[in-house]
């Protein structure tokens, strides 16, 4: 089947560098609101947005990273470019279902520019209740664009899971598959079955404000019910993106070293660990609003235990990096970063997870730091030792690697400097998504500013390095010719 | 919180209730531990890249075994560290002071169990408080950085939660769930004995005193003597000598008798009428007033000849 469709238009790496085109154009409009965001407390009184304009703003700051970016990065961008290849392949499974997830990508994205431009929602990327349901905006278009996006999601998930089965035919098993194979095939089920949770809130979402249908209820545990729907769905994604994040990252390392290699049946069954704890602790996020006792108590429960598949995975790692040769290069780099990144989200997410904290410090700014870690720093430095690992392979060129270890060593200072003050301001009682700043955290708001600035700059260095390697390699083509 | 963050930040934030050192605690079991890992991870890593790599030979074979158990029993004793913690948060201790919050369009309004109702809350050091939180038309959190507490309030649901604060002073309360509703003040924990005296002030009189008597000690408690007097003397309002033999002149040109009805709303809405010669500057003692207090100053201002 795969041989029927040999157009080249769905070659999969086509497909993989027109996600990545998008999604760095997202990455960057992403980040730049994210500066516009950290600046917004040091304007002050004064200067600076009005409220109003500050909610659009992390709101479609939070839309453009979350669906445009984290979600699609590493299945779409390195499953596109490097599955095949790992599982012995020429091509996907499903090469038109492929395309058509990619095509509805771009329509979703342009979608979602759409309602950016002209109608901006301004109630949260998780599209916070009661506020989602009183506010003025029009949310349509976004909850519109979501929808195509997570259209392209399901097709795109289904394609890659169905490569990854179909892979085994011919005296392949579950057993020689690579964490990375695993990780894709892992991470697609989870999308696979946590998107079309998000069609649910959606609608959901969509009836109760439109009025057409009392779903959702005014009674008094509404907005409790739709956070439970809405995280049943970004739980599992959003821990699906790590999941890829972790097969890239297990591939870079087994790279770059020759200890021995960590056993792959631990990584598979940690990764499905995780997949199932993400179902089973989403309601994490609404600890401490009215869940019962014995409920919250559960949820503490499962959600520290995600730490323990995580851990053995590091461990496994952290064995294998002490191997007798270690080769530097910039995806090693970022690779590094994100288990460091990893580590401080992972013992963050403790504290949010623990029930005494998780009451003092939910709704404030250390949950956003810690999200941050996770999904930004995490996402990001593994998807970049991907390209980084990828780059060579496909275009057949080597970006530099003292640019490439600048950014990473850049990028690693300004996630830190821009995310770890936000857990002390958090600590403070500094409320999330809040314009004015705690009394005496004023300099740490400026501290996560400049390190805003330092991880866009890390940003545009990755993206210049990687793009003028590219060029480069035009020229000795021309001249070999 | 922890030694770490005190340190980080100056100490800013105190440990103002009986949950502060516990939730500390569990802050600072996870803190310590993340510092931990944090080093041992970075300078691993560290290591790793600069240090002399280790022979194939010799591989850290238990690390994955001693690694792994260590996780377990961290993870569970988070969890059960917490889960005390928690469950001491969950029981309103018996005797707990009763104050039932709500927060509306002007701001916050703290009901005390004598039906005193004010925007300002006001609590007594080291005895446990029970916040009634009525639930309204939008959600709202209730948070005190200080004492570690944030109570999320859904949408039309009523909630408790207590407290004891253990530091006299003065703390932020803010609010954060709806993004429309910032409303920080400040929360006034009394020293010993402080918040009794203000509590007795904010009770007002003995109402089973006779009329008379009950408005005389009214009169006093409530400031009415800022601004009237009962020597004839002016102050900011007029004097109350001979009231009930007066016939008093108002600011649009009418006359009214001196009855009970015209002191009454003279007290819960002084801008209906305006005696002649002064500013509208007298605030409403609505909600602050029962009826047999109102009466009893009606009886004690017709008494002063
Ligand atoms: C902030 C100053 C202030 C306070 C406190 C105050 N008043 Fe007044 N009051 C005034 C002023 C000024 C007037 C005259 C203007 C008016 O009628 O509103 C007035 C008028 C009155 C009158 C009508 C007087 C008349 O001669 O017709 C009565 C009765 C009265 N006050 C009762 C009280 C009582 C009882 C209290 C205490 C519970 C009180 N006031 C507290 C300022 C005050």
């Amino acid at each position: 089947m795969k041989e029927s469709t040999n157009s080249a238009q769905v070659e999969h790496g086509r497909i993989a560098l027109g996600y990545a085109i998008v999604l760095g154009l997202a990455l960057v409009a992403g980040a730049l609101l994210a500066l516009g965001l950290g600046m917004q407390p040091l304007a002050g009184r004064g200067g600076g947005a009005s409220a109003e304009g500050f909610r659009r703003l992390y709101s479609v700051h939070g839309l453009l990273l979350v669906f445009l970016v984290v979600l699609p990065a590493i299945p779409a961008v390195l499953g596109n470019w490097m599955l095949p290849r790992a599982l012995g392949r020429s091509a996907m499974a499903l090469p038109r279902l492929n395309l058509l997830a990619f095509q509805i990508y771009v329509v979703g994205a342009l979608a979602l520019l759409l309602a950016v431009c002209f109608a901006p929602a301004d109630a949260g990327w998780s599209f916070e209740l009661p506020y989602a349901l009183t506010s003025s905006a029009s949310l349509g278009w976004s909850l519109l664009a979501m929808a195509v996006l997570a259209t392209s999601f399901v097709c795109s998930s289904l394609n890659l899971f169905a490569t990854v089965i179909a892979s085994r035919g011919g005296g392949r098993t579950w057993g020689e598959l690579s964490p990375f194979s695993w990780s894709i095939a892992i991470a697609s089920l989870m999308q696979l079955i946590a998107v079309p949770l998000l069609f649910v809130a959606l609608v959901l979402l969509a009836a109760q404000r439109s009025g057409a249908a009392d779903v959702l209820g005014t009674g008094p545990a509404a907005d409790v019910r739709f956070a439970q729907w809405f995280w049943l769905f970004g739980h599992p994604a959003l821990a699906g993106a790590l999941v890829a994040a972790l097969g890239i990252v297990a591939e870079v390392i087994s790279t770059h070293t020759s200890g021995p290699r960590a056993a792959t049946r631990v990584e598979a069954t940690s990764m499905i660990a995780i997949a199932v704890l993400a179902f089973a602790a989403a309601g994490v996020h609404v600890l401490g609003r009215g869940l019962s006792d014995a409920d919250a108590a559960g949820t503490s429960a499962l959600a520290l235990a995600t730490g323990l598949p995580f851990a053995l995975i590091v461990l496994g790692w952290v064995r294998e990096l002490q191997g007798p040769q270690l080769r530097a290069t910039p995806a090693l780099g970022f690779a590094l970063c994100f288990l460091v990144l990893l580590c401080v989200g992972g013992m963050s997410g403790a504290f949010l997870a623990v029930l005494p904290t998780a009451s003092a410090l939910r709704e404030t700014c250390f949950a956003t730091a810690q999200f941050h870690y996770l999904v930004v720093g995490g996402t990001l430095s593994a998807l970049f030792a991907g390209l980084y690992l990828a780059w060579p392979r496909w275009f057949g060129v080597e970006p530099r690697a003292g640019w490439g270890f600048g950014a990473c060593a850049l990028f690693f200072l300004g996630i830190n400097l821009a995310f770890f003050p936000l857990f002390v301001l958090g600590y403070l009682g500094q409320p999330r998504r809040s314009t004015e700043i705690v009394a005496g955290g004023e300099h740490l708001g400026e501290l996560s500013a400049f390190g805003t600035a330092l991880v866009v700059v890390a940003l545009v260095i990755t993206a210049w390095n990687l793009l003028s390697s590219l060029l480069g390699e035009r020229k000795t083509a021309e001249e070999a010719a | 919180m922890s030694a770490t963050l005190a340190f980080a930040t100056g100490g800013m934030l105190p440990q103002a209730s009986s949950f502060a050192a516990s939730v500390d605690q569990s802050f600072d079991l996870v803190t310590w531990f993340a510092v931990f890992l944090g080093v041992l991870v970075t300078g691993g890593l560290s290591l790793l890249l600069v240090g002399p790599r280790a022979p194939a030979a010799v591989q850290r074979r238990r690390l994955m075994q001693y690694g792994a158990l260590a996780a377990l029993l961290l993870v569970v004793g988070f969890f059960v560290q917490g889960a005390r913690v928690w469950a001491d948060m969950q029981v309103v201790p018996r005797g707990a002071f009763p104050i039932a919050v709500a927060l509306e369009d002007k701001g916050w309004s703290f009901t005390y169990p004598n039906g005193f109702v004010t925007g300002e809350l006001h609590l007594p050091i080291d005895r446990p408080v029970r916040f009634l939180f009525k639930g309204s038309e939008r959600a709202y959190s209730f948070a005190i950085p200080a004492f570690r507490m944030q109570v999320p309030v859904a949408l039309r649901e009523d909630r408790v939660a207590w407290v004891q604060p253990t530091l006299a002073g003065e703390f932020d309360l803010r609010t954060s769930i709806d993004p429309r509703a910032e409303t920080s003040i400040q929360v006034q924990v009394h020293a010993e004995g402080g918040f009794d005296k203000w509590y007795q002030d904010i009770s007002g009189p003995d109402l089973t005193l006779p009329p008379i008597e009950l408005g005389q000690k009214s009169y006093q408690m409530r400031g009415c003597t800022q601004c009237h007097t009962v020597d004839g003397s002016k102050l900011v309002g007029p004097s109350f000598k001979g009231f009930a033999t007066r016939i008093h002149k108002l600011t649009d040109g009418t006359t009214v008798e001196p009855t009970d009805e015209y002191i009454k709303e003279s007290v819960l809405d002084p801008q209906a009428k305006v005696v002649e010669g002064f500013e509208p500057v007298m605030p409403s003692f609505r909600g602050r007033l029962q009826d047999i207090e109102i009466a009893g100053l009606a009886a004690y201002i017709k008494s002063l000849q």
